[in-house]
Formats: C-alpha cells, sequence, structure tokens
C-alpha cells in the first residue's frame, strides 16, 4: 500500500500511553452542566428554553442561528438554572432521563431525513474545529465526492480518544462512515491511521473483514462502498486534513479550497460514531469521549462525558493532585491552549485535556534572537519559511506576509518545537493572522461607508442639477432672452455643451462599467450579496442621470437661443 | 501555541519507552549549536597548529579573549544584560573563526582591530545577533587584509613548533626587517604570481614551496573537512551551502583546468589549498547572514564558489573567501525573495500568472 | 595621416555614444511600456488610508476632499477618527514627518443612537448624515442604521431636541486580538527590552 510524503514534519516524543492502556471509562454524571452557546464554528445558539424549565438529556435547549451553526441539547435531565447571553447551565436531578429521537435506517431512509437527523441532534466535527456536519453531508450538493477518508491518524501526542473509540466501537464508527459516504456520494472509503495503535489497527481489521462478509450477500446493499484501510508513518502532523489527504491519495488541496474542492471529504472517527448514535439511536450530541491524562493525574485514560461537565470536577474525579499541577492544556500539546480558568466546561469539541506538572511540560526558555539557522523551514508541513514569516510578523508588514503566503500556515508548531531560539512562532502567526483578518474586516467597512458616501454626492448633484432644469425651464417660459450679447453668449454655451457632452459619455462607460463588474461578480458567487457593486453602480447611475439632467438643460437652453 | 519544545526530548521523562524509540531531526538550543560549532573548529586547529606552530593557539586564543571583551563592552554601551549574550557564545564563535583565519602568530593589536570590526562594528551596529546582514568574522578579515596585507600574507613555512621569536611576534614589536624573513607564500599566493609566460609544469618544477607546504595544505584541509562533517553529522548545518560551493568550485577549476592545463592549477590543487574547506563548512554556513531557504541556500553556495574560482583566477587576490563571502551576503535578500517556495497547495507558477490575469 | 585617423576617431565615438544612446532610450521605452505600473494616483492612495467616517473633523467635507487637500500640502494630522496610526501611515506613504494628532482621538468605536419616542420628525439628522446611515420621513419617527452608521456624529447637531446620542459600539469576540507583548523586531537601544529587565 503505498503512502505519500507531506514535506517536513517531525518526531515527537508521544506520552499516549498513559491514556491508552486503560479500557474506556464513564465519567460520572455531573451535578451540574454549564453549555456554552458557542461550541462549534459559526454563530452562537440561540437558546429557546428558560429559567426554571424541566430538561431531559437530550432535549433541545438552543436552536441554531443562520445556516452555520448547530443545535444545542441538554446532556443531563434536570432543571433549567441559568440562561445566559453566552451559556445555558442546568441543575441535573440525577433520574438521567433520555429523551430520544425515534431511530432511523440509514440504508432505507432518504437523503433528506438523514441530513436533518444530523442537523436537529446538533452535530459537529469532533477533531477540533466543530463544524456542523449537516452543511458537510450536504456537500454533494456543490461538489462531486469520491473519497472519504476518515482521519484516525490523531498525531498529536497525549491524545488517545479516537485510539479508544476504534478499539471499542470499530464497527458503529465503518457503518457511521458509511452513513456519510451515502450522503456525500463517496464510492470509496479511506481510512488512513498512524502505525503507533496497533490495537485499534487490529480491530478495524477485524471489522473490516465482516464487512465484506456483509457486502458479498449480494441483496444486502444498494450502495456498495469499497473500504480501505492505510496504515501510516508516525509524523507529526500527518493527522493535519491537508497532509494527511496528502499522505494518503497522494492529493494537494488548493491553498484557500477545501477538499470538496478535489473530490474528498474528511472525517474524524468521533464524528462517525456520533452520526451513528443520531441516526440509528435517534441520540443527539450529549457526550464526547475524552482524553484525560497528564503526570498530575492518578487515573488517566479516556472516559465518555457529558458535555458541559466543568473541568476540574472531571479532573477531580481522575485523581488530580493540585500541588503537582502545572498546568491544564486543551487539546494537544502542539496546538492545545493552556487553561486559564478549570471553571470551564468541556465542549463539544475538547478531546484532551492534559494536566502538565512543571517538568512534564515545563515553560518555554527565555526567546533569544533567530538566527535564520533555517531548521523551522525544514519542518514545515506546508513549505512556508517561517523565519522570514516570523520577522515580517515582528515588523507587522502584512502585505508582505501575505506575498509569503501567511494563511496557508496550519499553525501546527512544527517550527515552534524545533526553534533552537525557543522563539513562539506560531503565537506571532497566530496574532498577525488576527490582525490582518480585522485590518480587511475594517478596510470593508471603511470602503462601504466611501461607496455610500460618493452615492449620497452623486444623488445630491442629481437633485441639484434637476433642480436647476426645472428652474431654467420655469425662467424660459417667463421671459425671452434678451439680444444683447447673444453671440458671445452661444459660444460659451456651445463649449459648455462639448463638455457636458463628454461627461455623460464618461459617465455612460462608468455605468457600463459597474454593470459589467457586478454582473461578473455575481456570475463567480450567486449566492452572495454585492450590496457594495450596487451602490457602486446606483452611484453611477445618479452621476449618468445628473449629466444627462445637464445636458438637456444646456441643449433646451440653447435652442430657446436660436430660435427666436 | 506549542506546549512542547525539542529541548524537552532531552530531559527525563517518566516514560521510557517513548524516549529511546526515535530519532528526532531537531536542532539543538542556539547556544549550544554555537559551542558545537566551535567543537567542531578543533581537528583543522590541530592539525594547523601541527603544522604552522603554536602561533594557532596564540591566535584564537587571544581573539576568543578580545571578542568576549568586545561583546562584553558592545553590550555595555548598549545597556544591554551581558549573561544571556556571553553565554551563547556567537562573540567566542566569531573570535575563533577570525584567530584560526589568520596567519600564525598575528601580533595582539591585529587581531584586536580585526575583533573590533567583527564584533562591534559588523554585529553590535547592526543590531547584534541575528540582525547582521555580513558575517561578522569576516568583516573583521576583510578590514586587516586590505589595511594590513603585510601582515595578513605572514604564513611563514611548516616550521618549529615555537618559533624563536614568537613572544616579539605576538607583542608586534618584531622590526620591520624581520617580517620578510618570516613572510612565506602560501600555494595560492606562489600560484598567482608566478607569471603569465611561466607554465604551470614549469612552475612546479622550480619547487617554489618549502619542502611539504602542499602536504600541509591539504591535511589542514582534511582536517576542517572532518569538522565539517561532523557539524553536518549533527545536523547543526545543513549540506546545502559546502556542496554547493565546492561543487561550483571544483566545476569551474575542472573547466578551467581543461580549457588550459599549462595555465591553470588542477581542481585538487583549488579545493585543497587556501581557505576552500574552511569557508564552506565554517564560514559560508553561518545562517545568520546566509540565504535561508534550500534553494536560496544553494544558489548562495555555487555563487560563493563561482566568484572564489573567478577571483583566484583572474583577480588580484590569490585567496578571496572573505570577500566573496561579504559579496554574496549582499545577495541574500535578493536571493530569499527569489527563491520563496511555493507552499503546499498553492498553484504552480504557470496557473499563478493565470490568475493573476483573471483579477 | 594623423588628421584623419583623428577625424574618423571623433566619427567613431560619436557614433557610438549615439548608437548606445538610442539603444538604451529604446530599451527604457521598451521597458516602461513592457513593464508599467498599476496606476494608482496618490489621491487614491491617500484616500485608502483615511478611515472613511466622512465626519468633516478635518474641516474638508468628507474624506476624499482631505485626501485631495493632504495632496496638495494639506497637513497629516487632522484626521482624529483615524487616529495616530493614520498620521503614521500617511506620513510613511508621503515621506513626511509624522505629527502630533490636531485634536482628540476618537478613543472607541460609537454608533449613533435616536431616542425614538422624543424624535419629532424633522429630517434634519438625515440630511447631516454623510452615508445615509438614518432612514425617516418628515413627522414620522427616524431611526440609525446601526451597521452603516461610521459613528462621525455629524447628526447630533443638527438635531433640535438633542435626542440623538453617541453610544459605543461592542466589538464582536471574533474580532478580538490578543494582546502579545512581543519584543521589536530591531532591539531599540533607547528602551531596554524584556530580557533585560529578566537579566537584571
Amino acid at each position: 500500500m503505498p503512502a505519500y510524503e507531506f514535506p517536513g514534519g517531525i518526531t515527537l516524543l508521544e506520552r499516549k500511553d498513559r491514556s491508552n492502556q486503560s479500557p474506556l471509562r464513564n465519567a460520572p454524571l455531573p451535578a451540574q452542566v454549564t453549555l456554552p452557546l458557542k461550541q462549534h464554528t459559526g454563530n452562537p445558539a440561540i437558546p429557546c428554553v428558560a429559567t426554571d424549565d424541566a430538561v431531559q438529556v437530550g432535549s433541545l435547549i438552543a436552536k441554531r442561528d443562520g445556516m452555520v451553526s448547530a443545535n444545542l441539547h441538554a446532556s443531563i435531565s434536570g432543571t433549567v438554572t441559568q440562561v445566559s447571553d453566552s451559556a445555558i447551565t442546568i441543575d441535573a436531578d440525577g433520574l438521567d432521563r433520555w429523551q430520544a429521537l425515534p431511530p432511523l435506517d440509514w440504508r432505507t431512509e432518504n437523503h433528506a431525513v438523514l441530513i436533518d437527523r444530523l442537523d436537529s441532534c446538533g452535530l459537529v466535527g469532533l477533531g477540533g474545529a466543530g463544524f456542523p456536519s449537516y452543511i458537510k453531508a450536504q456537500i454533494a450538493d456543490h461538489h462531486r465526492i469520491d473519497t472519504l477518508v476518515v482521519n484516525a491518524a490523531e498525531c498529536e501526542p497525549y491524545i488517545t480518544a479516537d485510539d479508544l473509540a476504534l478499539r471499542h466501537y470499530p464497527t458503529d464508527i465503518m457503518e457511521g462512515a458509511q452513513i456519510v459516504a451515502r450522503l456525500c456520494g463517496a464510492q470509496q472509503i479511506v481510512v488512513g491511521i498512524e502505525d503507533n495503535k496497533p490495537d485499534a489497527i487490529r480491530a478495524l481489521k477485524v471489522a473490516l473483514s465482516d464487512f465484506e462478509q456483509i457486502n458479498d450477500h449480494p441483496t444486502s446493499d444498494q450502495h456498495r462502498v469499497n473500504i480501505t484501510l492505510k496504515v501510516i508513518e508516525t509524523r507529526y502532523p500527518s493527522g493535519g486534513e491537508r497532509q494527511f489527504i496528502k499522505k494518503l491519495l497522494n492529493l494537494d488541496v488548493p491553498s484557500g479550497g477545501l477538499p470538496a474542492d478535489i473530490g474528498v471529504l474528511c472525517h474524524n472517527p468521533g464524528t462517525l460514531l456520533a452520526a451513528l448514535r443520531a441516526v440509528r439511536d435517534g441520540k443527539p450530541l450529549v457526550e464526547r469521549i475524552v482524553t484525560l491524562t497528564g503526570d498530575a493525574i492518578s487515573a488517566p485514560g479516556n472516559y465518555w462525558v457529558r458535555l458541559g461537565t466543568s473541568i476540574e470536577t472531571l479532573l477531580l474525579q481522575a485523581g488530580l493532585e493540585n500541588q503537582q499541577l502545572y498546568h491544564v492544556i486543551v487539546g494537544g500539546p502542539m496546538m492545545g491552549v493552556p487553561l486559564s480558568t478549570l471553571d470551564t466546561p468541556v465542549m463539544k469539541t475538547t478531546n484532551c485535556l492534559i494536566a502538565a506538572t512543571r517538568e512534564e511540560l515545563p515553560p518555554a526558555p527565555a526567546e533569544s534572537s533567530c538566527i535564520r539557522c533555517g531548521a523551522c523551514e525544514s519542518v514545515c508541513p506546508v513549505q512556508l519559511l517561517p523565519q522570514q514569516l516570523h520577522w515580517y510578523a515582528r515588523a507587522e508588514s502584512d502585505d508582505t506576509l501575505e506575498k509569503l503566503h501567511l494563511f496557508d500556515c496550519i499553525e501546527c508548531g512544527a517550527c515552534s518545537f524545533v526553534c533552537p531560539s525557543y522563539i513562539p512562532l506560531v503565537q506571532d502567526y497566530r496574532s498577525a493572522k488576527q490582525r490582518i483578518r480585522v485590518k480587511r474586516i475594517e478596510t470593508a467597512k471603511a470602503d462601504h461607508a466611501k461607496h455610500r458616501f460618493e452615492f449620497r454626492q452623486a444623488r445630491l448633484a442629481r437633485e441639484d442639477a434637476e433642480k436647476q432644469a426645472r428652474r431654467q425651464a420655469r425662467r424660459g417660459q417667463i421671459r425671452q432672452p434678451s439680444d444683447s450679447s447673444k453671440a458671445s453668449d452661444s459660444a460659451a454655451l456651445q463649449v459648455d455643451l462639448r463638455s457636458l457632452r463628454i461627461a455623460q459619455t464618461a459617465a455612460k462607460a462608468a455605468v457600463r462599467k459597474a454593470e459589467k463588474t457586478l454582473a461578473r461578480a455575481a456570475a463567480q458567487d450567486p449566492n452572495q450579496r454585492h450590496d457594495d457593486l450596487e451602490t457602486q453602480l446606483a452611484t453611477a447611475q445618479e452621476n449618468l442621470k445628473a449629466a444627462d439632467t445637464r445636458l438637456t438643460e444646456a441643449r433646451a437652453t440653447m435652442a430657446q437661443q436660436e430660435s427666436p | 501555541m506549542s506546549m512542547m519544545h525539542a529541548s524537552q526530548l532531552t530531559a527525563k521523562s517518566t516514560n521510557a519507552k517513548s524516549l529511546t524509540a526515535k530519532t528526532f531531526n531537531a536542532t539543538p538550543p542556539t547556544a549550544q549549536l554555537m559551542r558545537w560549532v566551535i567543537i567542531a573548529t578543533l581537528p583543522g586547529l590541530a592539525v594547523m597548529t601541527f603544522y604552522f606552530g603554536i602561533g594557532v593557539i596564540s591566535n584564537v586564543l587571544l581573539a576568543g579573549l578580545f571578542a568576549l571583551g568586545a561583546e562584553a563592552l558592545a553590550l555595555k554601551l548598549r545597556q544591554r544584560s551581558l549573561r544571556p549574550a556571553l553565554s551563547d557564545s556567537s562573540a567566542l564563535l566569531t573570535g575563533v573563526l577570525l584567530g584560526a583565519s589568520l596567519p600564525p602568530a598575528s601580533p595582539w593589536w591585529l587581531i584586536g582591530i580585526g575583533i573590533l570590526a567583527a564584533v562591534v562594528v559588523a554585529k553590535h551596529l547592526y543590531g547584534g545577533l541575528g540582525q547582521n546582514p555580513f558575517n561578522p568574522a569576516m568583516v573583521g578579515y576583510a578590514l586587516l587584509l586590505v589595511s594590513f596585507p603585510t601582515y595578513m600574507t605572514l604564513w611563514s613555512p611548516p616550521q618549529s613548533f615555537i618559533p624563536e621569536n614568537l613572544w616579539a611576534q605576538i607583542g608586534g614589536t618584531l622590526p620591520a626587517s624581520m617580517l620578510d624573513a618570516l613572510s612565506g607564500a602560501t600555494p595560492l599566493d606562489a600560484f598567482k604570481h608566478k607569471g603569465e609566460a611561466v607554465l604551470a609544469r614549469e612552475f612546479w618544477a622550480t619547487q617554489p614551496l618549502p619542502e611539504g607546504a602542499l602536504s600541509a595544505w591539504r591535511n589542514v584541509a582534511l582536517a576542517w573537512l572532518a569538522g565539517g562533517l561532523l557539524l553536518i553529522a549533527k545536523r547543526i548545518i545543513s549540506w546545502h551551502i559546502p556542496v554547493s560551493m565546492l561543487v561550483s568550485m571544483a566545476l569551474l577549476a575542472t573547466l578551467f583546468y581543461a580549457s588550459s592545463p599549462s595555465h591553470f592549477a588542477s581542481p585538487f590543487f583549488h579545493l585543497t589549498t587556501g581557505a576552500a574547506i574552511f569557508g564552506a563548512f565554517f564560514i559560508a554556513t553561518d545562517p545568520v547572514s546566509a540565504a535561508t531557504s534550500r534553494r536560496g541556500k544553494l544558489f548562495f553556495g555555487a555563487g560563493i564558489g563561482a566568484l572564489v574560482m573567478i577571483i583566484r583566477t583572474f583577480g588580484g587576490y590569490p585567496d578571496a573567501v572573505a570577500f566573496v563571502v561579504l559579496l554574496m551576503n549582499l545577495c541574500v535578500p535578493l536571493l530569499d525573495i527569489y527563491t520563496v517556495p511555493r507552499p503546499t497547495g498553492q498553484p504552480k507558477a504557470q496557473q499563478q500568472t493565470e490568475q493573476v490575469d483573471r483579477s | 595621416m594623423g588628421d584623419a585617423f583623428s577625424w574618423w576617431g571623433i566619427l567613431s565615438a560619436v557614433s557610438v555614444l549615439t548608437g548606445i544612446g538610442i539603444t538604451f532610450g529604446a530599451l527604457l521605452g521598451m521597458a516602461s511600456v513592457r513593464f508599467k505600473g498599476e496606476d494608482n494616483p496618490l489621491v487614491e492612495q491617500i484616500d485608502a488610508l483615511l478611515p472613511q467616517t466622512q465626519c468633516g473633523q478635518c474641516g474638508y467635507p468628507g474624506c476624499r476632499p482631505y485626501a485631495e487637500a493632504i495632496n496638495q500640502g494639506d497637513a497629516l494630522n487632522k484626521c482624529p477618527p483615524g487616529g495616530e496610526a493614520t498620521i503614521h501611515a500617511l506620513a510613511d506613504l508621503l515621506g513626511r514627518e509624522a505629527e502630533p494628532l490636531d485634536g482628540e482621538a476618537a478613543t472607541e468605536d460609537t454608533v449613533a443612537f435616536i431616542r425614538e419616542a422624543e424624535c419629532i420628525g424633522c429630517t434634519k439628522c438625515i440630511q447631516a448624515c454623510p452615508v445615509d446611515a438614518i432612514i425617516g420621513a418628515a413627522k414620522q419617527m427616524h431611526t440609525v442604521i446601526e451597521d452603516e452608521c461610521t459613528g462621525c456624529d455629524l447628526c447630533v447637531a443638527p438635531c433640535p431636541v438633542d435626542c440623538i446620542d453617541m453610544l459605543p459600539r461592542g466589538k464582536p469576540l471574533s474580532q478580538w486580538q490578543p494582546v502579545v507583548n512581543i519584543a521589536p523586531l530591531i532591539a531599540s537601544d533607547r528602551q531596554p527590552t524584556r530580557s533585560q529587565h529578566a537579566g537584571l
């Protein structure tokens, strides 16, 4: 089985065997959960419950707002105690009563029903970004997908949530993959997994051979997909979506594009498991597998955790020793963020909590000057020039940064990892990216205001010209022009007329240009609104009207002067 | 925000199994990096001492000492804290490299002036470590070469381990009349000044060099090569610059030699004399003033090799590694602009222009 | 023979020089056509740096007129909404010295808000708004389109009943910028660096 290579990458200390030795356990039911309204990419959900409402596990408590958003469900049964701008708090009644949706058979139901189910269950990508899954399932509307890749690489150190999920539910995950493959019309499923998870690989192989036996019966299924398992070498960041696709299929996802542009859809095993549970069992997304690890806890391992459980409670249950604790990191040690407070709930995207001691993940030594050694460049999986980016990011040369493709950076942290001067490179890139994003928004806002201002000026000018014309017309009716100085007047008018004609032609051209720009933009992006371009067109039209009015007025005056 | 750093890989971990498993492609921290380069100069220095006497050691010691002093002085004037900057050994390295390139037992004032130019002018006036556009050691060397040519050509023939007037030499009290007696030509010098009419074969037949000079230089070069290979093996430097520089030198030398073996020296001669090997592994690879991308490094090295050959063959200097490195340092910003690699997922060059046309 | 030779020499020198002149002239001409830069007049570039609030605090009716005035040599420091950042950007663009801001800098984003109960529908604010961000008709209540308002406060003064407030506009969380304490790229010798503090 060929495995292709992405450039760069590093080999890391894995530290996975702390959490992958013990089986998957259920965390105790929390007494209280706090469910943030924004646990996903896009708009926060809108609460649809009030304080003191009784809820059950799986009750809808907040509805998605707009297209890119996700529903939110109660993760314990009990009473809503607080609904704030950002979160809903529920106190448990300890009964754990479920309110599940009716089960569906994904082999027979039609696509719309299944997509609706994913939507109503609030399913989002559990790998980290939290992108709403129902949108991803509709991808077939715009793109032709031929491959679904299941990203079980889990390349960051410490994290073993997908590993354990695959060991315990290989069949369920592969069935979930088939649901998604059916929805997006993929012909084949490729599962990629790093070679440091032998147990998960074994479990997957067993599950796949079972599937083959089922598939051998010709009657069993009308949509048959070809499933392959690819074991890849352990190298960070092989689990990055682009790197993963490169490694598995030898395809490059275009910069700024999506895997769908090259006919690939990528899903995390945890998401697929949740998808199956949503469809088969009617269970909304209310719990997930979280890796609890680090030297500061005595019972590391993987747990099914209800969303909204306080991280502090969770870690204490896993035997947190507070004196040992240096910091808690959400996510992996490479891309995760340290928590400033433990009073934070577990969210849909929380895949790992590392309670690290100081010796385990020490603070970075003091940063020294960049000596341009190029170590960062040789490990960058996107082939950027991290050290050039670092210089320009600190100098705030934003144009140069974009020329050096800053936005292609996946923030994997490989460069920071190898930097001999301990420069927090990724931190620089993140703040530079955010700075540029804010700047773009501000520029767009300023442009918008400018166009509105120009439109207003044009409108005022047009109204002025029309008023002038009306006044002139009235004056013409009242009194005949005097004969004196007629010759010089008409000469001046001639000149005036010519410049007005030129102005009118220019205005016409401007209108045509604006129309063309708008039409092109509309053709490129039919779903987007082009308010600014429309304003610009309206401005050009106003200008044309003003020019027209002035011209006709001048012509009328001319005619009056010549006729008598 | 990366919590992990390569430096942890050397730290003791509770988990021994994962530590032993893999080879890591990580560079050591900056200070260690500098120390490794200094360590890698030892074979070269040892062989040089063997052939050219204790004067080599005195050079390196004096230069290193002066470099630390100059660094401390500059930091003091710039109101910087001394310890972090001094402990990264970058100044010491500059001193060692400059000391190694000077003729043995150079007078102390000569070394002092060179170090001042290198550390204070070339490094700190530009903003300190990481900010200097030029290779500090070579700035010092070039300044000395143009200012004190007499002293800079005192490559005495292979001689006794401790020369008789060592102290007078180092103290700079040696009368001028004695200087000429000391001066001996390097092989490159001798070949340069053989005169147009003299054919190479005739020239070598006259035995222009003292006994053993050629083999001495060759062995020194081999020792530098050993140190350089150590640096590559330890991933302190990448192979791109040394290889491209030596290959381009060898290619040009072969070309010249093939065109007229009677006038030009052989490629082997060019690679084993002068500062070719030393320059390729220790000077041109200074990361701060070299090109950054891998492609840029290849061009940078090739440019140095080509220019060295051109100056050696047609220019006024017998060897010109210092000037050439400085010249190529000048080209680095340009190289950096034109060798930006294409990130994964970015369209290829042709598609890119199409995109621009469309927009 | 000497004479003839020197004549020849002068002629050849002149012709060579003329030839060189023509060749390079042609090359330059070709280059200027071939590598013609993007036509972006200075006024456009200045205008692009201004914040486009159209507030008129600079004394000109809008940003564009101020951009034209700057191009004519007017001072750079008359734009309070832009603040120091705009002044520095303008100074960089024009190669002039940055001057301190004339007037008080806008401390935060604001948006106009009409207390609708008090509005008498006089349309004065509508006429004053440079970006048509107020809707309403005579003797009808007016209101501000929040997304279009630039916070220029030109509508506040004309209001006869003083029912317009400038309220602070909160920034969405997605536009939050982390405060990163990064050592300056070129360590300035005027101010000690961070590591300095740590070291001493």
